[in-house]
């Protein structure tokens, strides 16, 4: 027999009018009686008779002989084992995502940019002299003269880190930046 | 909290092994499919076969729903496909005119398809439909409201109580009387 008071709750939860706890409760009930889930048809079917949307109804129980075949088959399982996020999960686990690129990318180009730490002020200063001559003169360093050559030869040792074979992937290209030829 | 978190709630437990809430499902959406199916098929056997290979699929394939479409959305294109794909298998051509599932979206609150075909419904069909209208015609003038707005207006509960200027509670329990009523008539119809 069917409890009065579940049947009210089945018809609200229809409407989608439950709480989530009432939800719950109601759709626990609902898995461990059948009369309970043949109430829940009934329902739908005076709606979709009511909005003239009632497809033929079988005279066979159509439910029973589903739930007998799926019961042949394994439960399914969220496929790769990712559990699926709701939309909202989603979409900020993107934003953290975005932020967490855009925060590396910044900080390996401030690093990229400040980090000379082997490199005394006299240094520093020399190499700012040489890029400002490099602006006036051209964008290549002519490795031809001697200084450009050391102070190349001293950036290559500086940054050797970069490389592809020492495992450790930059922001930046090891190769852009340091792969200069003789020029002509 | 709408019908659609009621569908995806349901997959959330289906997913999670829970078997009997894939029977809810089926429970559902089983005539609205059979509805949709008779649109390809005509033969009353082979629509409840082709149903049945709908829901069938859906199983099968739910796990890799993720809800970027309503489920009965999702649900519809699997009956779809095997509709047309049961037509071409027995070389018979799919009806010309197809289903736009964009109007199927955009048609989910509104629970109703336009016939682009009239497949013969069966005499349980027919006598399922009079009953209900008979019993309605014949309810209390709030009960006979109060579900004609929830379900053929698809007002929520508390629109309801506006337009009847009544609680809530009020609401709840109107339509779940005129459900009982109804049930009670239409119950001995379905009596398996």
């Amino acid at each position: 027999m069917v409890d009065a008071e579940m049947t009210e709750h089945i018809s609200a939860l229809m409407d989608s009018e439950l709480s989530e706890l009432e939800r719950a409760r109601v759709l626990k009930a609902l898995a461990r009686d059948r009369d309970l889930r043949e109430t829940w048809e009934r329902y739908h079917i005076i709606r979709a008779a009511l909005n003239e949307d009632l497809g033929p109804v079988s005279s066979t129980d159509l439910g029973a002989r589903i739930a007998e075949r799926i019961g042949q088959f394994p439960s399914p399982e969220l496929k790769g084992g990712v559990h699926r996020w709701k939309p909202a999960m989603r979409w900020a686990g993107n934003l953290a995502l975005a932020a967490s690129v855009a925060a590396v990318a910044i900080l390996s180009v401030q690093w990229f940019v400040s980090s000379e730490p082997s490199w005394t002020p006299q240094q520093v200063a020399s190499a700012r002299l040489r890029q400002a001559d490099i602006q006036r003169r051209g964008l290549r360093w002519d490795t031809r003269q001697p200084e450009v050559a050391r102070q190349l030869n001293m950036y290559l040792v500086e940054h050797n880190e970069f490389m592809p074979t020492s495992g450790m992937n930059g922001v930046m290209s090891y190769g852009r930046f340091v792969s200069y030829d003789n020029g002509p | 909290m709408g019908e659609r978190s009621v569908d995806q709630a349901l997959v959330d437990r289906v997913q999670r092994g829970e078997k009997p809430a894939f029977d809810l499902l089926v429970r559902k959406y089983q005539h609205k499919v059979a509805k949709l199916v008779g649109r390809y098929v005509y033969d009353r056997t082979e629509v409840e076969d082709i149903s049945q290979e709908v829901f069938i699929k859906a199983y099968r394939a739910i796990a890799g729903f993720r809800g970027d479409s309503a489920f009965y959305t999702w649900l519809y294109r699997i009956a779809v496909n095997t509709a047309k794909n049961y037509l071409e298998s027995q070389a018979r051509r799919p009806p010309s005119t197809d289903i736009n599932m964009e109007v199927v979206e955009m048609l989910e609150g509104a629970e109703n398809l336009r016939d682009m075909a009239t497949p013969e419904h069966n005499l349980l069909t027919v006598e399922i439909a009079h009953t209900v209208h008979r019993t309605i015609s014949a309810l209390p003038v709030d009960l006979r409201t109060a579900i004609t707005l929830r379900d053929i207006d698809g007002l929520s509960y508390e629109d309801i109580a506006q337009v009847m200027e009544c609680p809530i509670g009020t609401v709840r329990s109107r339509i779940f009387r005129a459900r009982e009523s109804i049930d009670k008539e239409l119950k001995p119809l379905l009596q398996k």
